[in-house]
C-alpha cells in the first residue's frame, strides 16, 4: 500500500451539481473537476486516501483496473504540479 | 458624502465605511469608490460598526522601476496590502484599516484602484462583503437582481446594455458586492460610469454622449447612464455568463457544475488572504446552488436576448 494522500492545506474544495473546483488559496489558482474528479477529491479530503484507494474509486464508477490506475497516477501529477497535494512523492511501487 | 474636511462616508453592503485623513489625500485614496457614498450622513445612527480607515502619508518610498504590483502580505502585527510607488495598507487586528498613500501620488484612480480597493476589499470581506467582478442589473419585474460576472471583454457591457434597452436596470457596469444574508444571497452594486467599446456603441440610446476613449481599453465612458445609489442590497435571483458570438445570438441554456463555479470564481477570487479566499469559494458555491445560473449568447440582436433572459428570470415576462 502506498503512503496516505493529503491535499493541501492550501487547497480550498468546493462541489457544486457533483462536480467541484479546487482553489489554491494563495495563488488564486483554480482547477476544474468533473463528476470523477469530484470523486476523487472528496476522497482526499476525508483523508486516508491512498492510489490504490483512489484507483478503486475509478474502478467501482466503471473503469477497468489498468485504465484507473494510469488515470490516478496522471491526475496525482496534475495536483501536485499546481501544488495541491501532498505525500505524493511518486508512483506506488508495484 | 464630504461631512467635514477630510472625511468621507460610504457603504458597502451593510458595512459603513468612514475614511478620515488629510482632504486631498482622502480624495485620492477613495477616488472611484465615491459612487459608494452613504446617504445616511456622518451623524446617522448605523446598525453595523463602521469600518474605520484613516489615510495617512507614506514615508518616501525607495525608488522602483520595473512592472508595477499590488501583493497581500501576512504579519503578526496586521496583514499588509503593498502597492508598488503608491504606498500600503496596514489591515489591523481590530480591523481598523490604516492607508499609507504618497503624498505625490499620481492624479487619477491609481491610488484608489491599485491601494485602496484592494485593501478594502480584503477588510470587507472579513465583514462578509465579497468584492464581485459582475455588472449587476434588476429585473423589470423589480423582483431582484442578476449578475453578469466576466473579466473584461467577455461581453459584460454588451450583455448589460442590451436588457437594459429591454426593461432590465443597470446597476452596476463593473463590481457588486457579494452578501451572505439570512435569507439568501444579495448584492449592493457598485454603481460606476459603465465604459462602452465599439462591439457596444450600437446599444447607446441616440441622446447619450461617450467621453474620450481610454487609449490603454479603447472604451470610452458615457456619464449619463451612471446607475443609481441603492439604498439596500439586492436579493440575488440568477447569474448570467456571457458569451460573445456573431450573428444574433439569444440563446439562454442553463450552467452548472464546475464550469459555472469557476466562472464566478475566477470573478470572485484574488489571492489575498487564504481564509478569505476560502470563504469566498465557498460563498460562491453557495450562491450557485441556490440561484439559477445561464450561459448567454451575447450578438447583435438585443431584443431577441432580452426576450430570452426575460422568459428564465422575469416573473412578468
Amino acid at each position: 500500500m502506498s503512503e496516505p494522500l493529503r491535499l493541501s492545506p492550501d487547497a480550498a474544495v468546493a462541489e457544486l451539481s457533483g462536480e467541484a473546483v479546487v482553489l489554491h488559496v494563495k495563488d488564486g489558482r483554480y482547477f476544474s473537476a468533473n463528476g470523477t474528479g469530484a470523486a476523487l477529491l472528496r476522497r482526499l479530503a476525508a483523508g486516508g486516501a491512498t492510489r490504490e484507494t483512489l484507483a478503486d474509486e475509478l474502478v467501482r464508477l466503471g473503469a477497468d483496473r489498468a485504465r484507473a490506475t494510469a488515470d490516478v497516477e496522471a491526475w496525482l501529477a496534475r495536483l501536485v504540479a499546481a501544488r495541491l497535494l501532498e505525500g505524493a512523492a511518486g508512483p506506488a511501487t508495484r | 458624502m464630504t461631512s467635514a474636511a477630510g472625511t468621507r462616508w460610504l457603504r458597502a453592503g451593510r458595512v459603513p465605511v468612514v475614511v478620515r485623513g488629510d482632504a486631498a489625500l482622502v480624495a485620492a485614496a477613495v477616488g472611484p469608490l465615491a459612487t459608494l457614498e452613504d446617504d445616511a450622513g456622518p451623524g446617522a445612527t448605523r446598525a453595523d460598526a463602521p469600518l474605520e480607515v484613516a489615510v495617512e502619508v507614506a514615508p518616501a518610498p525607495p525608488t522602483f522601476s520595473g512592472p508595477h504590483r499590488t501583493r497581500f502580505v501576512p504579519g503578526r502585527e496586521g496583514d499588509r496590502v503593498e502597492a508598488d510607488g503608491l504606498g500600503e495598507a496596514l489591515l489591523r487586528p481590530d480591523g481598523r484599516v490604516v492607508l499609507r498613500l504618497r503624498a505625490d501620488a499620481p492624479p487619477g484612480d491609481e491610488a484608489s484602484e491599485r491601494l485602496t480597493v484592494p485593501a478594502l476589499a480584503e477588510a470587507l470581506r472579513r465583514r462578509g462583503a465579497r468584492l464581485l467582478h459582475a455588472a449587476v442589473l434588476r429585473t423589470p419585474d423589480g423582483a431582484g437582481a442578476l449578475l453578469v460576472p466576466a473579466v473584461r471583454g467577455r461581453g459584460k457591457t454588451t450583455l448589460s446594455l442590451s436588457l437594459r434597452r429591454h426593461g432590465f436596470a443597470l446597476l452596476s457596469d463593473d463590481r457588486g458586492f457579494l452578501l451572505d444574508a439570512a435569507t439568501g444571497p444579495e448584492v449592493d452594486p457598485w454603481p460606476e460610469v459603465p465604459r462602452v467599446g465599439d462591439r457596444s456603441l450600437f446599444l447607446l440610446p441616440p441622446h447619450v454622449a461617450t467621453g474620450p476613449r481610454d487609449p490603454r481599453t479603447g472604451k470610452a465612458p458615457a456619464p449619463s447612464l451612471l446607475p443609481p445609489r441603492l439604498t439596500s442590497p439586492l436579493p440575488v435571483v440568477g447569474v448570467l455568463l456571457p458569451r460573445l458570438v456573431d450573428g444574433r445570438g439569444g440563446a439562454v441554456s442553463p450552467a452548472g457544475g464546475a464550469a459555472a463555479l469557476a466562472a464566478v470564481v475566477a470573478n470572485a477570487v484574488v489571492a489575498t488572504d487564504p481564509t478569505t479566499t476560502a470563504a469566498t469559494l465557498t460563498a460562491v458555491a453557495a450562491l450557485l446552488a441556490r440561484v439559477p445560473c445561464a450561459q448567454v449568447e451575447v450578438g447583435d440582436d438585443p431584443a431577441t436576448l432580452a426576450a430570452a433572459v426575460r422568459a428564465r428570470f422575469d416573473a412578468t415576462a
